[in-house]
């Protein structure tokens, strides 16, 4: 690399979970980019704006991060990257004039546009300083930048040295650490036993605490916390010893135990992830706050306050252990909660004449509920949710039974014990709701063009899931979104249709009619669409072996709310068409249906029982075409060479034959016999209704039986995750079906445990464990 | 006159309050809004048939009969007992708007909050003076939200809505005309984050309820 070409980078870093994460949300939808951080202020005293100016640049001289950029267009991967030089500027709005608009309503409405105008994250430096001054002495002021690249600690932070620089103050002989001398520190460090720490952590957990994964907006409500009751508050935890972070993640715990009614509870907590060991990189801005879990058992066998404090105080050695490398395929956070208690000493900011008022700072969060309190003069407790996830009336229950337990606390005598059972008396049953009132049942798109549709609809509505029956008004549409539904629909199906037809088409089912020129011919034969809006490759669930796909149902609940969701069933289950009669031709079948629908490779395929089988000639077929192997998850599936339920383990004698009848009829299986010479023997139109589906399922059961047990079961040179139920782990045939297992995958199969029985892993509670551990495998990718 | 009311919708209502306001309509739209999954667009249905009873009562003197609304086959809606009164109701994020009036023929309303927005998405919607105009703004949405609401204003007035073909509807001149009928268009000052308007074969006399 030449000198010159060095000068144009600084530095380059790969960027990490949280901030692909957040990428992902602002290239979501960049107008309402819940990264973006506005803080904000009013600045008092004389301003001298050129000197003003001047303290940015020294400032973004000083940290790097503030001259970075994010890129991620044709690159192996999103990276940051620190430019030498920025040159930041200020926006001076300019005043519009009292009559028209006083200067706080034009303030106002800048930081509401501001919040929806998109930053451009790939462009150094990824933020925007702006001010208004209202007269010589009073000025507002807003810097707009994005929680990728900095984090909640970093604002006061910068603020600060903006001042320091102003004032004069030259801060040449006070480096700050840099990012280099970070990752320095943490090659040092021994994060085995930090993560067998938060794991040991981890497995505490009695039923993980998650809220409905949902879309919708950030919203929050707030309250204020001051006088008698903060007194009161801060008098209790001194005379038990406890501090007021301990007393907050206690209070959140008692609502998280009301609200689920279980016995332990989950959330994450937010640390600084500036180590004390490194001198003066409290001072540095960057990304290096983190959510680590805390776990409350909520029937402990002391006091449960003084156990939360005794935990913090151990976990303070391990906090620099990030998210990316706690979790992983076989571990994922219990919770979708966080609470954040910003309890850092604040300190007037001012200097060079000037101060600063009103300070607003940002929050950022993705999770369906966070919780953030602020422990200053006064405390605000706030609490933002998505929308659709956790409703007004909810949070605002959070809200007030935050402010109920924090009284109770103070009514106790300084001395008492506050007990979780004290909080289950006051607090009344938390709000339900969230679920749609009176609405049609969910009904999943049957053919491509229902699929599209309702993947066009899903970028549209502000809502989770769309059935084809679903009333496109009923959903929140207007005619303004039907707008810009049919150019869609005229962009993607080349076709131009009057959105009136809408008035009469409000379906997906009815739209679809009108858009598809061949109806329902392009129907499937085996996928089953279960969801498919979503940005996230899909899962392929195989049915089992009565040919049913309905226990996926639950599963989809719990997965992550942007995976679309297909199940496969065989032929021969509607009883018009022939039944496939061997894994082998299943499998062709059920691979050129998914193809059909272009999903990236690798292929997330889930079986349970019985489709393992057809799982492995799926992932024999692709390889074969020199494709990647899929990530296969079975779910206690049957293992080679074993004979699954009246596939003859009593009998080897073909069924149907006079051996076989003979044998049936002499050990008294009179229904069986009965059912199988109907079958043979009687014409369709004699038999009852039930008698005829009774024989459909029968004959279909028995046609994959017959298939398993001629599979050939050919070595297979890709990996295999089993998840073993309790059942499985306690059989006298789990050795076989480990064995077994591992053999044709030549060792290559990895194993996972669920806390259920066999019939019982799809459905709750065991089914949001089996989910999480399938979200964990096909999101890490192999390992 | 046309007689013109709008309602906040921000907040959602406590259960309380949900049941006292739909407890006086009738079955039929009250099941109606029991439909809609969102409660914003549950409380803007409910909030539709509050500000239509206010704006009825001011234009004809007597409160409506709610169980007298009909739709007809462009799906508009009227009330069968009161066949000299017409209003229109419309909403958008946050807020909903009625207008109504006696003796004046049909009229049109239309709502919407202002935001960014991709105008090629709406190019089939304007017509070609319409659309170059816009594309040539620096900051189109203001005014694209302006226009279309224009727009859509004298759809509803003129009865068939979305059965016409916007783009054959030229807004940019005071009056606009659909298929030789002319209307009067008025901006209504809903606040800077609204972009409404109210169209009407005359639009010389507005009265806005406080």
């Amino acid at each position: 690399m030449t000198s010159q070409a060095n000068k144009k980078i600084e530095a380059v870093y790969p960027l990490n979970e949280l901030q692909r994460a957040l990428l992902f949300h602002h290239r979501a939808d960049p107008t309402h980019d819940e990264g973006l951080i506005q803080v904000h202020f009013r600045l008092t005293g004389l301003l001298d704006r050129r000197r003003f100016l001047e303290a940015w640049q020294q400032t973004f001289r000083r940290h790097p991060v503030l001259r970075a950029s994010v890129h991620w267009e044709n690159i192996s991967q999103p990276v940051w990257v620190i430019h030498p030089a920025a040159a930041p500027d200020i926006q001076w709005l300019e005043g519009a004039g009292a009559q028209e608009r006083s200067p706080s309503d034009q303030w106002q409405a800048f930081l509401a546009a501001d919040r929806n105008t998109p930053l451009e994250l790939s462009k150094s430096p990824a933020c925007r300083l702006t001010g208004l001054s209202v007269d010589g002495d009073t000025h507002y002021f807003a810097w707009t930048s994005h929680h990728l690249l900095l984090d909640g600690w970093s604002a006061e932070v910068v603020l600060r040295d903006v001042l320091r620089f102003y004032a004069g103050e030259d801060l040449a002989g006070a480096p700050i650490p840099s990012h280099k001398d970070y990752l320095r520190w943490k090659q040092q460090q021994r994060p085995e036993e930090a993560t067998a720490f938060w794991r040991q952590q981890l497995d505490r957990h009695r039923g993980p605490t998650l809220f409905p994964a949902a879309r919708g907006s950030q919203v929050e409500v707030r309250a204020v916390v001051t006088g008698a009751l903060k007194a009161g508050v801060e008098r209790y935890a001194r005379a038990r010893g406890l501090s007021l972070n301990t007393v907050v993640q206690g209070v959140w715990a008692c609502l998280l135990g009301r609200y689920f009614g279980t016995p332990t509870v989950s959330f994450g907590t937010t640390v600084s992830g500036r180590p004390p060991e490194m001198p003066g990189f409290e001072t540095v801005a960057g990304m290096y706050v983190h959510v680590l879990p805390k776990i409350v058992d909520l029937e402990p066998a002391g006091d449960f306050l003084q156990e939360i404090q005794l935990v913090n105080g151990r976990s303070q050695p391990y906090s620099y252990l990030t998210e990316e490398e706690l979790y992983d395929d076989t571990v994922s956070p219990p919770f979708n909660n966080l609470l954040t208690v910003q309890n850092f000493p604040w300190k007037a900011l001012s200097g060079g004449g000037l101060r600063v008022t009103d300070y607003h700072g940002d929050m950022t969060s993705t999770y369906p509920l966070s919780c953030v309190v602020v422990l200053r003069d006064e405390w605000t407790i706030v609490l933002r949710h998505l929308t659709d996830s956790v409703t007004q009336r909810q949070a605002e229950w959070f809200l007030n039974g935050f402010r109920q337990l924090l009284e109770r606390l103070t009514a106790l005598a300084d001395g008492a014990t506050f007990t979780v059972a004290m909080s289950r008396e006051d607090l009344g049953p938390p709000p339900r709701g969230g679920a749609r009132p009176g609405v049609a049942a969910y009904v999943p798109p049957a053919n491509r063009t229902q699929v599209e549709l309702v993947r066009i609809w899903s970028g549209l509505l502000p809502v989770d899931r769309i059935g084809i029956d679903d009333d496109f008004f009923d959903l929140g549409g207007t005619s303004f979104l039907a707008l810009r539904l049919f150019n869609r629909i005229e962009q993607h199906f080349g076709r131009r249709i009057s959105p009136s037809i809408l008035l009469h088409h409000r379906s997906v089912r009815r739209l679809a009619e009108r858009v598809s020129d061949t109806g329902e011919a392009d129907g499937w034969n085996n996928l089953v669409p279960i969801r498919v809006a979503g940005q996230l490759p899909p899962l392929f669930c195989f049915h089992a072996g009565e040919g049913n796909v309905l226990m996926y149902q639950e599963l989809l609940a719990h997965l992550h709310p942007d995976r679309p969701v297909y199940a496969l069933q065989p032929n021969g289950i509607d009883g018009a068409s022939e039944l496939d009669g061997s894994i082998e031709t299943m499998a062709a079948h059920y691979l050129a249906e998914i193809d059909q629908l272009g999903a990236p490779d690798p292929l997330n395929l889930v079986a349970y029982c019985y489709s393992g089988a057809i799982c492995l000639e799926i992932g024999r077929l692709l390889l074969a075409s020199g494709r990647p192997a899929p990530r296969i998850v079975g779910t206690d599936i049957d293992p080679p060479g074993y004979a699954p339920a009246e596939s003859g383990g009593r009998t080897k004698r073909r069924r149907g034959s006079l051996r076989w009848y003979w044998g049936h009829l002499r050990l008294g299986l009179w229904d069986t016999a009965f059912e199988q010479f109907a079958g043979d023997v009687l014409p369709d139109a004699w038999l009852g209704e039930e008698l005829r589906l009774r024989l459909r399922a029968r004959r279909l059961k028995m046609g994959l039986i017959d298939a398993y047990d001629r599979y050939a079961w050919p070595d297979y040179a890709g990996e295999v995750l089993l998840l073993r139920s309790r059942d499985l782990r306690r059989w006298k045939t789990h050795d076989h079906v480990v064995n077994a297992w591992q053999r044709v995958t030549g060792g290559r199969l990895k194993l996972g445990d669920i806390d259920s029985g066999h019939e019982d892993m799809y459905r709750a509670p065991a089914v949001e464990e089996v989910a999480s551990k399938i979200e964990a495998y096909v999101t890490s990718g192999r390992s | 006159m046309i007689y013109l009311a709008s309602h906040c919708n921000d907040t959602e209502l406590a259960v309380d309050a949900w049941a006292e306001a739909v407890a006086w309509l009738p079955a039929r739209v009250r099941e109606g809004l029991s439909g809609y999954w969102r409660w914003q667009d549950r409380q803007a249905g409910l909030y539709g048939k509050l500000l239509l009873r206010r704006v009825g009562q001011a234009a004809t003197g007597r409160v409506p009969d709610l169980s007298q609304l009909r739709t007809d086959t462009y799906q508009r809606p009227s009330l069968a007992d009161m066949p000299d009164f017409d209003f229109n109701i419309s909403h958008t994020a946050g807020l909903v708007v009625c207008g109504g009036a006696t003796g004046m023929g049909r009229l049109g309303v239309d709502v919407e909050r202002i935001g960014a927005v991709d105008i090629t998405e709406f190019r089939r919607v304007f017509t070609e003076g319409e659309y170059a105009y816009l594309s040539g703004l620096d900051e189109p949405a203001a005014e694209f939200f302006r226009l279309w609401t224009r727009k859509e204003a004298v759809m509803k007035a003129d009865g068939r809505g979305f059965y016409l073909d916007p783009s054959g509807i030229d807004c940019l001149s005071e009056r606009v005309s659909v298929g030789g009928v002319g209307y009067g268009v008025m901006p209504l000052d809903l606040g800077n984050a609204y972009a409404a308007h109210v169209a009407a074969r005359s639009v010389e006399a507005v009265c806005m309820l406080g």
